[in-house]
């Protein structure tokens, strides 16, 4: 990674290592899918045990050819031929295993994307004991003749951002354990990697002016102000006497005259650092969604809104979460 | 870093392989012996099917100090061959105890595949070598468990399908390559280290002693001893006796060979007395014996190199035959055996017989003398008539003889008997006759395999007859079986033997034919393929394995050819993989990636050309064309001037771009 940032006096050679030879290395680009593995990709070395069995091997064919004994020569020489046939085999274990797709949703800083991995045998062959390494998690699949196999990873976001999956590390034994084949999978898939929504929830403002003076209780609870619970209502908008007396759950609408509009303004908020203002952000945007609400947010440079619906809070969340940072591809 | 948890799956594959490689050696192996390692295998397979515990410390160890203990208490020298490969089988058998990991399921796998490899240094014959291929497929089957991460499969034991499958792919390269290293593999002249042997565990054939019984346990034996082809016509079987030890001392009992120097080596024997017959030719395949003698006809005149000709005519290799031999010799039928030298020992020894023993026999042979004179050949025939006319028998039943006289009782009370009765009783009527006379043991006969055409020799052929010192001829050999039963000479011993399905008749006779074939051409192409054999095959290509230089040139043309011929099947299927439009796109492509524009498989040319229009307008101008090109030749009604039209657009981007 070092050298790709500095260009160094070895950059034409590790240029032209990766142009001959994609993924040998992990610090390969990130690709378009689908990735699907070739003779150039997949790289194989007999494993510990490999050498283990090669050394029995020649003491078997060593004495058998002292003790001119043609048998054990003949079936040390099985032996090996078989072993020697077993490493194309493992090759082809993993050669045209392409990588079809791969699904990460975005998520909150802190908490674990969830990666899903889609392969298939592009050539019809089943595959077996295929192993596949993302970070420290493990997972070893079998893959029947041209079917997709997701395989689930998680992986910590612990930045807001783009977020892009670490280079998944593909391998197999199979069949016999006598070498090892590997190779590195990098997709230019990303995913979005929104603020931390900030806990507890400051009340959302209601004033377009008053930054932190808005979001006055709405007192009486009057009946048309109030609608069925959803899942994901924050618990203090719950109505609960209005609930017992109405037999079911009921939150608060919270109040907003169609003329004045709900604004989040980064400028607003004070007293706190860009993180903290971008998580409170995070909060009173999923908030005021959820209560229907519609709202505006004002960020350095970027004014949305004002709308309500899921893509404008999407589209929220994005402008947040790539706030001041700058595109990693760039 | 620790070895994963060895699952039941490659768990159980694994003791089935190594049952499967122990079964041969339970053929040697003290029966306590094998049935101890079984139930090693059996209380190990039920524990960890029933209970979760491991095998305690206190049951592990003593029991492997007892069979550490046992083996070496049974076989004696801790560092002989067989006291070696019963401990590693004891200790692999421990091993299974405490295999709970991948790394125990590997190792035990390979000493497995290590086992079934010293099996063939005790025996190498066609049905056991063909068995172990069931122990290596399973050691390989156990090995594909293993190597299988956890919640995946071997895959290969699934489905009998995918075994076909797998292991077809496996064998159809893999056999070819066995078979040309096999051929291939330079062979040792002398051993580095250790002599070549195969110790011979209950090995029979003759003995080199000779006493009542002794044969007829082998005429119930079928196995082979050796294999004939003749050079021209194969001479009537009667007249093929297959000479073995010569027998001189009697006992009252038993007859053995001579423990003077009788027995011993004479380079100065001259050739057979009888010259000018054509010679017949012959060459022998000679299965282990684990004895030193060859067995030839009558008299040969020519040795085969590594062996002696002793003084009584015996030919004996320079070691014992401890695996499959060959050679060849020429033999002049029924010429008697040249008398040699020391022909006054040579008449002392054979006119000795056991002091106060068979008054009886000794006084007919004495009235005989009288009546007829100093005439071997008449006494012979004196002694032939008084089988033929007394009521004699053969059978290879006879009822024991129990008397201290035993010559006594056979000839005057019993009366029956079978070659070895009528040889002993013969040689000694002779002898008290004043005639030199000794017992020759070996094979007589032989059957004929059409399939394989050879003479087949059986331990069931074994045969006892007589030779006789006639002065100006030599030692005359007489058969006193052949008066007795003539068919026994005509058609074999088989023809007193039970009835079988397998001998000359039955309806197997032609299945029995093939194998033993098979088993012929097994021991003359596979085992006794050495440094001779070799450099005899890679000389009808024209080859001398010993000049190093020719043979490196013609690997090096080899290996030359392999990459050519590799490298044109690489660049046919990339050929294929891609039509000529489209691999002239890529190069654009190629070029593209390397000036640093991205170009994801799934954009189309038009899409790029329209990106690049913005992103990198320099390099529009040239890659226009190209894409236009491309899409009419691709998509449209592809024509000659299309081809043409893109090749020159993609040479002139190309021109026109920097290399990076």
């Amino acid at each position: 990674m070092d050298s790709t940032d500095a260009p160094s006096r070895l950059e034409p050679l590790w240029r032209w290592i990766e142009r001959r030879l994609p993924n040998l290395l992990r610090r390969h680009r990130f690709e378009p899918l689908p990735i699907t593995l070739n003779q150039r990709r997949v790289y194989i070395v007999p494993s510990g045990f490999g050498l283990f069995f090669a050394v029995v091997m020649f003491a078997i064919l060593i004495g058998a050819l002292n003790y001119q004994n043609n048998m054990a020569l003949l079936f040390g020489l099985l032996v090996v031929s078989i072993a020697a046939v077993s490493m194309l085999q493992t090759f082809r274990n993993l050669d045209q295993l392409s990588l079809v797709q791969v699904a990460a949703d975005p998520v909150y800083a802190g908490d674990q994307v969830p990666i899903a991995l889609h392969l298939r045998a592009a050539d019809g062959r089943p595959r077996y004991g295929v192993s596949l390494r993302l970070g420290s998690l493990r997972r070893h699949i079998d893959l029947a003749a041209g079917a997709i196999v997701v395989v689930h990873f998680t992986a910590p976001a612990l930045r807001r951002g783009w977020f892009s999956p670490e280079p998944a590390t593909i391998s197999t034994r199979w069949p016999f354990g006598l070498f090892h084949a590997w190779s590195h999978l990098h997709s230019d898939v990303r995913t979005l990697v929104y603020p931390r929504p900030e806990t507890p929830a400051a009340p959302l403002p209601r004033n377009p002016e008053g930054g932190r003076q808005g979001g006055t209780d709405p007192g009486d609870e009057d009946l048309r102000a109030l609608r069925a619970y959803a899942p994901g209502d924050p618990t203090h908008l719950v109505a609960w006497k209005a609930s017992a007396r109405m037999g079911e759950l009921l939150v608060r609408q919270l109040e907003m005259p169609r003329s004045r509009e709900t604004v989040f303004d980064y400028g607003q908020i004070t007293g706190l650092d860009r993180e903290a203002r971008l998580s409170r952000l995070t909060r009173w945007v999923i908030e005021a969604e959820q209560a229907g609400i519609p709202w505006r947010l004002k960020l350095p440079g970027i004014d949305l809104g004002p709308d309500s619906g899921p893509a404008h809070r999407l589209r929220c969340l994005k402008a947040l979460a790539l706030h001041a940072l700058p595109d990693p591809r760039h | 870093m620790r070895s994963p948890i060895l699952a039941t799956r490659p768990f159980e594959w694994l003791l089935l392989a190594f049952a499967a490689t122990l079964a041969p050696y339970t053929l040697w192996l003290p029966i306590w012996y094998s049935a101890l390692l079984y139930a090693v295998l059996g209380a190990r397979l039920v524990q960890r099917r029933r209970f979760a515990r491991p095998w305690p410390g206190w049951v592990k160890f003593p029991l492997l100090a007892a069979i550490l203990v046992l083996v070496v208490w049974e076989f004696g020298d801790p560092r002989s061959r067989q006291t070696g490969t019963a401990a590693l089988l004891g200790l692999t058998a421990l091993k299974l105890i405490e295999a709970e990991r991948r790394r125990d399921g590997f190792l035990t796998a390979t000493v497995c595949l290590f086992l079934v490899s010293v099996q063939f240094l005790f025996e190498q014959g066609m049905g056991v070598s063909a068995y172990m291929v069931i122990p290596t497929l399973l050691c390989f089957l156990a090995l594909n468990e293993c190597a299988a991460p956890p919640g995946t499969r071997g895959g290969i034991a699934d489905e009998f399908g995918r075994i076909g499958r797998e292991l077809g792919l496996l064998l159809l390269v893999a056999l070819p390559l066995t078979v040309f290293l096999f051929f291939s593999t330079p062979r040792l002249e002398s051993p580095l280290w250790g002599t070549v042997e195969t110790p011979a565990e209950g090995r029979t054939g003759l003995s080199g002693t000779m006493s009542p019984g002794s044969i007829t346990e082998l005429i119930a034996d079928d196995s082979p001893v050796m294999r004939i082809s003749f050079a021209g016509e194969m001479p009537p079987r009667a007249s093929l006796y297959w000479r073995g030890p010569v027998l001189w001392h009697f006992d009252g009992i038993a007859w053995q060979a001579s423990r003077s120097f009788l027995g011993r080596s004479n380079a100065n024997t001259p050739g057979p007395t009888r010259a000018g017959e054509a010679d017949l030719r012959y060459r022998v395949l000679l299965e282990p014996t684990d004895r030193r003698w060859l067995f030839l006809l009558d008299y040969a005149s020519g040795i085969p190199p590594e062996t002696l000709r002793l003084i009584d005519g015996q030919v004996v290799h320079e070691q014992p035959v401890k695996q499959v031999i060959s050679y060849e010799a020429a033999a002049d039928l029924d010429a008697p055996v040249p008398a040699g030298p020391f022909i006054q020992e040579q008449r002392g020894e054979a006119l000795r017989l056991p002091p106060q023993r068979n008054p009886q026999t000794l006084e007919m042979a004495r009235q005989w003398r009288a009546e007829i004179g100093n005439n071997p050949l008449a006494i012979a025939g004196r002694a032939l008539l008084h089988f033929n006319e007394q009521p004699f028998a053969y059978n290879l039943s006879p009822p024991p003889l129990t008397r201290v006289d035993r010559v006594d009782q056979f000839l005057f009370d019993t009366r029956i008997g079978f070659c070895e009765h009528y040889a002993s009783a013969f040689v000694v009527l002779m002898r008290a006759a004043g005639v030199p006379a000794r017992v020759v043991t070996g094979y007589q006969g032989g059957t004929w395999n059409p399939v394989g055409q050879y003479l087949l020799v059986r331990n069931s052929d074994a045969h006892a007859w007589a030779e006789i010192l006639v002065p100006g001829q030599g030692w005359v050999r007489i058969d006193p079986t052949a008066a007795i039963a003539p068919e026994r000479v005509d058609r074999g011993g088989q023809a007193f033997a039970e009835p079988s399905v397998w001998r000359a008749g039955g309806w197997l006779e032609g299945v029995a034919n093939r194998f033993d074939a098979m088993r012929a051409w097994w021991n003359e192409t596979i085992v006794r393929f050495d440094h001779l054999r070799q450099r005899r095959l890679f000389e009808d290509f024209g080859l001398d394995i010993r000049d190093w230089r020719q043979l490196g040139l013609w690997f090096g043309i080899g290996m030359i050819a392999l990459a050519l011929l590799s490298a044109l099947v690489f660049w046919s299927r990339r050929d294929r993989r891609e039509d000529p439009a489209r691999r002239q796109y890529l190069r654009v492509l190629r070029r593209l990636s390397r000036l640093g524009v991205a170009t994801p498989d799934s954009e189309g040319a038009r899409s790029l050309a329209a990106r690049i229009e913005s992103e990198r307008p320099e390099l529009a101008g040239l890659l226009r064309p190209v894409c236009e090109a491309y899409e009419t030749s691709r998509y449209g009604q592809s024509g000659q001037a299309d081809a043409q039209r893109l090749e020159e657009a993609v040479t002139a981007f190309l021109a026109g771009t920097p290399r990076r």
